[in-house]
C-alpha cells in the first residue's frame, strides 16, 4: 500500500516539477511582459498545485495534509491575482505590448 | 448600510471555525471554546467591513449564490487549470513559439460586482486568456494566440459564471472589441 | 523516499535560480517584479519540501502558510504602489 502510495506522489511531484521549470524558461523565452505573464500564472500555478498534491498523497489523512490542502487553495486563488495586479499596474502606466513579428526577431538577432 | 441575514452569518461562523479547527487540531472543550470566543471577536471586528458598499452593485447576502451550482463550477474550474497549464507548456516548449498576442475588450452583463470578480479570476486561469483590467463592466483580456479567446467569443465560460447567480440563461459578453494595437511608437 | 526529497529541493532550487536572469537584465520594471514574484511562490513549495526532508512538516506548515500570505500581500502592495501617480520610473 504503501508502495502504490509513494510511487504515485514521486510520479505527482516530478510532474510539478517539470511544469515549474517550464513555466521558469518561459519566464526567460517569451518575447515581451504580458507574454511572460501567462508563464508565471498558469505554468507556475499548476506545477505548485501538483507538487503540494503529491505532498499530500505521501502524507496521508492527518492534519499537515488539510493545512497543505489549504496552501493549494489559497495558491490556486492568489497567484492569478498578483500577476493581474502586475499587468495592470503596468497597462496603467502605458507599457504597450507588441504584436509585429519582426520586432521578435530584432530581439532574437541581437 | 445593510444588515447580514442569518444564513450568512452562520455560513461565516462555520467556515472561520473549520479554520480553527485545522490549524489548531485539538479538539477538547478548552481549545473549541477558545475557537468559539477568537470566531466570534474576529466576527465582531470583521462587521463593519462586510457591510460596507465598496462597488454600487456589491451582492447583498450570500443566499444569492446557488451552491449546487458552485461544486459542478469548482470541479470544471480545476479542469480549466489543467488544460490551461498544458496549453502553455505546449507554447513554451516549441521551437518557433507560435504567439500572436491580442488585447480585447468587451462588456459583461453580470449582477453583481463579485460576480465580475469570478469572471475576471476565471479568465485568468482559463487557457491562453489573463485579465488586465476590469473598470465597471468594460472587461480588458489579453489573449496569448488567435484562438485563445474563443471561448469568451462564444460566450460559453462567461455563463458558467452567470449561472452560479441566475437560473435564466442569457448572452453575458456585449461589444467585444479586438484592440490590435500596432507596434508601439514611444 | 527521504533522497528523492533531497534531489527534488536540489532540482527546485535550480528552478528558482533561473528567473534571477529576468530580474537582472528585464528590459521594464514589471519584468523584474514578475520575475520575483515567480521566485516566491516557487519558494513556498521548496520549503514545504525541506519540512518533508526533516520529518517535521508539521512544524513547517506554519512557516509556509505565513510565507504565501506575506508574499501574496508584498507583491499585491509593491503592484498598487507602483501603478499610484506619485511613483516616478527613473
Amino acid at each position: 500500500m504503501t508502495e502504490i502510495q509513494n510511487i504515485i506522489s514521486i510520479l505527482f511531484v516530478v510532474m510539478g516539477i517539470i511544469f515549474m521549470l517550464v513555466g521558469s524558461i518561459g519566464i526567460i523565452r517569451l518575447p515581451d511582459f504580458y507574454s511572460r505573464t501567462h508563464s508565471v500564472s498558469k505554468s507556475d500555478t499548476l506545477g505548485i498545485i501538483f507538487v503540494i498534491v503529491g505532498l499530500v498523497i505521501y502524507e496521508g489523512l492527518t492534519q499537515s495534509s488539510f493545512k497543505l490542502l489549504l496552501v493549494v487553495l489559497f495558491i490556486a486563488l492568489a497567484n492569478p491575482i498578483g500577476t493581474h495586479a502586475l499587468a495592470r499596474a503596468a497597462y496603467k502606466r502605458g507599457l504597450n505590448p507588441f504584436y509585429s513579428d519582426d520586432e521578435i526577431d530584432e530581439e532574437e538577432h541581437k | 448600510m445593510n444588515k447580514l441575514s442569518f444564513f450568512s452569518l452562520t455560513m461565516s461562523f462555520l467556515s472561520l471555525m473549520a479554520f480553527w479547527v485545522i490549524m489548531s487540531g485539538f479538539f477538547d472543550f478548552i481549545h473549541l471554546g477558545l475557537g468559539v470566543v477568537t470566531v466570534a471577536g474576529v466576527m465582531y471586528v470583521n462587521y463593519q467591513l462586510k457591510t460596507h458598499r465598496f462597488f454600487d452593485d456589491d451582492m447583498d447576502d450570500l443566499s444569492e449564490v446557488r451552491f449546487g451550482r458552485t461544486v459542478y463550477y469548482v470541479f470544471w474550474m480545476v479542469l480549466q487549470i489543467v488544460i490551461a497549464g498544458f496549453h502553455v507548456v505546449r507554447i513554451i516548449i516549441r521551437r518557433k513559439m507560435p504567439i500572436h498576442t491580442t488585447m480585447i475588450t468587451f462588456r459583461a452583463n453580470l449582477p453583481s460586482a463579485h460576480a465580475k470578480m469570478i469572471l475576471g479570476n476565471s479568465i485568468s486561469l482559463t487557457p491562453g486568456t489573463l485579465t488586465i483590467d476590469i473598470e465597471g463592466d468594460l472587461f480588458t483580456v489579453h489573449a496569448i494566440d488567435d484562438t485563445s479567446f474563443a471561448g469568451i467569443a462564444t460566450d460559453e465560460m462567461p455563463r458558467q459564471v452567470l449561472k452560479l447567480f441566475e437560473k435564466e440563461e442569457r448572452q453575458v459578453v456585449e461589444d467585444l472589441k479586438i484592440v490590435t494595437r500596432t507596434k508601439s511608437t514611444n | 523516499m527521504d533522497s528523492f526529497f533531497l534531489y527534488s529541493a536540489v532540482v527546485l532550487t535550480i528552478i528558482i535560480a533561473v528567473p534571477l536572469v529576468r530580474v537582472l537584465n528585464g528590459p521594464t520594471l514589471y519584468d523584474r517584479l514578475l520575475a520575483t514574484n515567480a521566485i516566491a511562490t516557487k519558494t513556498i513549495v521548496l520549503i514545504a519540501l525541506i519540512g518533508f526532508l526533516f520529518d517535521s512538516i508539521d512544524m513547517f506548515i506554519d512557516i509556509t502558510l505565513a510565507y504565501a500570505i506575506l508574499g501574496f500581500i508584498g507583491s499585491l502592495i509593491i503592484a498598487k504602489y507602483v501603478s499610484s501617480p506619485k511613483f516616478e520610473e527613473k
